[in-house]
């Protein structure tokens, strides 16, 4: 038995190497060892590209392997609208076959040709910012910096960059509608709770750059994903606080730029979202490595009775312990203050530092 | 007689499972072969390890630690074959539920023809059917070429053409596909599985030479009346360990020391249940894992196998697919307790955010029991429904008569709680007739699903009934009288110390006879006003019978069940079983 947790990082210093790529070939834009800002293109692609298959031989009339020697174009080769792709010899009975768009000829087979479209590319931007330590072949780069980190539960799939400004004067705050002013205009906010969809719609009308929110039911999650700015949850669905090492982590952070990568939670390939503050290292970091719990880590528990709230590791049991509910897990001692400590199974707690 | 034939004595089986990697022991013990101990570690498919090798061997460790076997070289490999008492193993096997489940397009002829079949094939594995090409779609060469470039299918399977039937029609359908497999890079391609009329096998691979690799397995739709999955299964599921061996880091070594014996989980669960009903040709068999990836149920009938794996009902990150509907209304029917909707809503929403979390508190228990039974009741309706595809008649919302019923999966797994893992197996399966129930703790069915193909002999005699926890024997009497009514007569008497049970059972009830494990006993069967326990109406019946965890349950709520409509009558009725059953 293991007494590996997960961990969701709250670390006040840290080096992050961040995969910023398409899941699909596209192009590079920046160099290994170039320094980007949040606003970089390090990549761009054409997601949903869109081809037409010309039928040269037909539009000629002639048989394909005699259409294939009267192509005037080559795979790779840029076309623009009207551009002749192939011509029958001759003067006066002489058949021009062009471009109908302007495009790329991907394939040449049989008489027919394959042009893929030509479409503005989608940007990819850097977001965080930092030195590009590899490139991803066509896909994308590694990001490397140092800073703070404070990873979440739930995003709704945006991601930006600003200056943290924190309206919540503590953890468990509902943040309202009215706390929103166009004086906050292209910040990141930090709040505690919200409850009510229409902090989302204030929040874009005022350009709001994210939200950071401890929590909010999950009935608001639709609209959150409709929401036109980043909107991450530290602690998940519900009506709970924000856990007291993020707030108070972000409460001090009031005026400091960071990355909001808002995209929500991926089991199968394990990444969080998050927000990064970069920060100069006085010396040499190493990005946290995955660990077995231990007495005295810091943690944060994910489900009830205790959601949310924070606690430090006493001993972590040998054996699996046997709850109340009847369910046996491996679990581990954890306390919560002086005179507070309980045990809780070791996949309900995340190691947070 | 003649000497058995073994290939491999001891055995390590490494179960990748989405949340937890087992590692399995069996050895030879007093000259037969045994389940030895079980290791166990988180599965490191993911961040930060994105190495399932990291979990294998934490597993393996921690087996060493309880056998005090050592089972790994310095170099951190496993020892094979045994190189001393009390050192390595002869052999190894490797089943695997962990990774994505995969993104499959689907290219046939006729929609409810060829393209049926190949939707319960994709059925069989855990995959994600993100499309369909077939003959009446209208779209053009152009923009299927562009759709499959934007999805980036992991599989394609390419069904059509009974035995001398259509092949120029399936060779139009294919373009979009050549052309697309030209465009994408190399690591990108995805599998290919042709399972359509086999006069076209060899153009099929000439036409994908280049590009991909293609498999080519028997006719999934051999004739209009016709279905044969399970032959184009065992193909499939050889496409789906070279996808993953691709796909998820150091699952190729894990493999190299298996000997390339690496499938899916429910390929391994299928072969063993497949094995195990040929034993009583009466009845079939039910194996169900409700894990955090998908929910699975193969069951077989005298060697006929229905393979069914759902990804989306998986309890983890899909939370049982309970998010794209209003999760309370989903899970109403199946709450044992009074709940706020905002409450039940926020635990399913956050369940894919921490899908290895454990329910503490006395409302979470009834919410992940609720959307255990939602799930597997989902699974069983749909796997009902592709059992029946070829039927006229409608598929039955029950299942029919099976023999034993083996269930496992952390949700029934991890409870101490016996009752509460029967009552949620019953509900959501809703078994006929006269079942034995089963409790598979260490998923060794899929385990030795796979160990028989290295060593069948091992598969054998090992699977016994001390493998696995004996949870009831469970009968279902049927009847259409009206609630409250006895329907069947019950008497049960201890063989040793002769004490007898009797008493009514009334329809809507649930009744518990116990007869410790261990202990036998005779139980007659007298049904009332034609109620039929699977013999048919008004049969009545006497069994010589074996103890078990909860004895003898009879489940006479009915089929499909009966809960009450109103909310506090049906709870109430909940807390009544969960009592019964000793909760």
């Amino acid at each position: 038995m293991s007494g590996l947790a997960t961990a969701s990082y709250i670390l006040p210093l840290t080096l992050i190497r961040r995969e910023r790529a398409f899941p699909i070939q596209g192009r590079v834009m920046v160099r290994q060892g170039e320094t980007v800002n949040p606003q970089t293109v390090v990549a761009e692609a054409d997601l949903a590209p869109e081809h037409i298959l010309l039928n040269v031989a037909a539009a000629l009339g002639v048989p394909p392997q005699k259409a294939a020697s009267l192509l005037q174009c080559q795979e790779g080769e840029r076309l623009t609208e009207g551009d002749v792709i192939a011509e029958t010899p001759g003067k006066l009975f002489r058949k021009t076959f062009r471009a109908p768009v302007s495009g790329t000829v991907v394939m040449l087979q049989g008489g027919k040709v394959l042009l893929r479209k030509d479409k503005d590319p989608i940007p990819l931007r850097a977001i965080y910012p930092g030195t590009v330590v590899d490139i991803l072949d066509d896909r994308g780069v590694v990001i490397e910096n140092t800073g703070a980190l404070v990873q979440a539960a739930w995003g709704n799939g945006r991601s930006t960059y600003g200056v943290v400004r924190v309206v919540s004067e503590s953890a468990d705050a509902v943040l309202t509608s009215d706390r929103l002013d166009v004086s906050l205009r292209g910040a990141i906010l930090v709040g505690g709770r919200c409850l009510e969809e229409d902090v989302f719609v204030t929040a874009g009308e005022i350009s709001l750059r994210g939200l950071i929110l401890g929590s909010m039911p999950s009935r608001l999650a639709g609209a959150a994903r409709k929401a036109p700015l980043p909107i991450l949850l530290t602690d998940g669905f519900g009506n709970l606080p924000m856990n007291a090492a993020a707030f108070e982590f972000l409460s001090t952070s009031d005026g400091r730029e960071a990355s909001v990568n808002a995209h929500p939670y991926n089991f199968y390939r394990g990444t969080r979202p998050e927000v990064f503050l970069p920060l100069p290292s006085p010396g040499k970091l190493m990005p946290p490595m995955p660990r077995e719990l231990s007495p005295d880590d810091m943690v944060k528990v994910v489900t009830a009775p205790y959601q949310g709230q924070i606690g430090y590791v006493v001993r972590v049991l040998s054996e699996p312990h046997k709850f109340s509910n009847g369910i046996r897990a491996a679990a581990a001692v954890i306390r919560f203050s002086e005179d507070k400590q309980t045990i809780i199974p070791i996949a309900n707690l995340q190691i947070i530092r | 007689m003649a000497a058995i034939e073994t290939t491999s004595d001891s055995l390590l089986a490494l179960d990748i499972g989405a949340i937890t990697t087992r590692a399995l022991f069996f050895d030879v013990v007093n000259g037969r072969y045994r389940f030895v101990a079980a290791g166990s570690a988180p599965t490191t498919a993911s961040a930060p390890y994105h190495n399932v090798l990291e979990g294998a061997h934490m597993a393996i460790d921690d087996l060493q630690r309880i056998t005090g076997r050592r089972l790994l070289a310095d170099d951190s490999t496993v020892i094979i074959p045994a190189a001393s008492p009390g050192e390595g193993v002869d052999g190894m096997v490797t089943t695997l539920s962990a990774g994505a489940p995969v993104k499959a397009i689907i290219i046939g002829l006729l929609e409810d023809v060829s393209v049926a079949s190949a939707r319960r094939l994709v059925e069989s594995i855990p995959a994600r059917l993100v499309d369909t090409f077939t003959l009446s779609d209208r779209r053009g060469v152009e923009t299927r070429l562009d759709t499959l470039l934007r999805l980036r299918p992991h599989l394609v399977i390419v069904t059509g053409g009974t035995e001398q039937g259509a092949s120029a029609s399936i060779s139009r359908l294919l373009e979009p596909l050549r052309l697309a497999l030209r465009l994408m890079p190399q690591e990108e391609r995805p599998q290919i599985v042709f399972a359509g009329n086999s006069a076209l096998q060899e153009r099929i691979s000439a036409i994908f030479e280049d590009t991909a690799q293609v498999w080519l397995a028997p006719n999934v739709r051999p004739a209009l009346d016709e279905e044969q999955i399970v032959a184009a299964h065992t193909i499939l599921a050889r496409a789906l360990r070279e996808h993953y061996i691709h796909s998820l880091n150091g699952l190729g070594e894990l493999d190299t020391w298996s000997g390339g014996v690496t499938m899916p989980s429910v390929t391994a669960q299928g072969r063993m249940v497949r094995f195990l009903s040929l034993d009583d040709p009466s009845k079939g068999v039910l194996s169900m894992d409700l894990g955090a990836s998908s929910a699975t149920l193969t069951a077989a009938f005298q060697g006929h196998l229905y393979p069914a794996a759902y990804a989306d009902l998986g309890l983890g990150p899909q939370a049982a697919g309970l998010t794209r509907g209003d999760p309370y209304a989903l899970l109403l029917p199946w709450l044992t307790l009074p709940l706020e909707a905002d409450a039940v809503r926020d635990y399913v929403f956050n369940k894919p955010l921490q899908p290895a979390s454990i329910p503490l508190t006395a409302e979470e228990t009834a919410i992940e029991y609720a959307m255990a039974r939602y799930a597997l009741r989902q699974a069983t309706l749909r796997m009902l429904h592709g059992m029946y595809a070829q039927n006229e008649r409608r598929a039955p919302e029950s299942l029919p008569p099976v023999e034993p019923i083996i269930v496992t999966g952390s949700v029934f797994t991890q409870t101490a709680n016996l009752g509460r893992t029967l009552l949620t197996a019953l509900d959501g399966l809703q078994p006929t007739g006269i079942t034995t129930i089963l409790l598979d703790r260490y998923n060794l069915t899929t385990a030795l699903g796979a160990a028989a193909s290295l060593n069948p002999t091992l598969a054998v005699q090992a699977m016994d009934s001390t493998m696995f926890i004996r949870l009831a024997l469970v009968v279902t009497p049927l009847s259409t009288a009206r609630l409250g009514t006895p329907i069947l007569k019950v008497q049960l008497t201890d063989n040793e110390s002769g004490e007898t049970i009797k008493g009514d059972v009334k329809q809507g009830g649930l009744a518990v006879l116990p007869l410790a494990p261990g202990r036998r006993g005779t139980l007659r069967l007298q049904p009332l006003y034609r109620t039929d326990i699977g013999l048919g109406a008004g049969h009545k019946a006497a069994y010589e019978v074996s103890g078990s965890a909860l004895g003898i349950v009879i489940d006479a709520r009915g089929r499909p069940l009966h809960l009450h409509k109103d909310m506090a009558r049906r709870q109430e009725m909940y807390k009544k079983w969960l009592w019964h059953l000793g909760h």
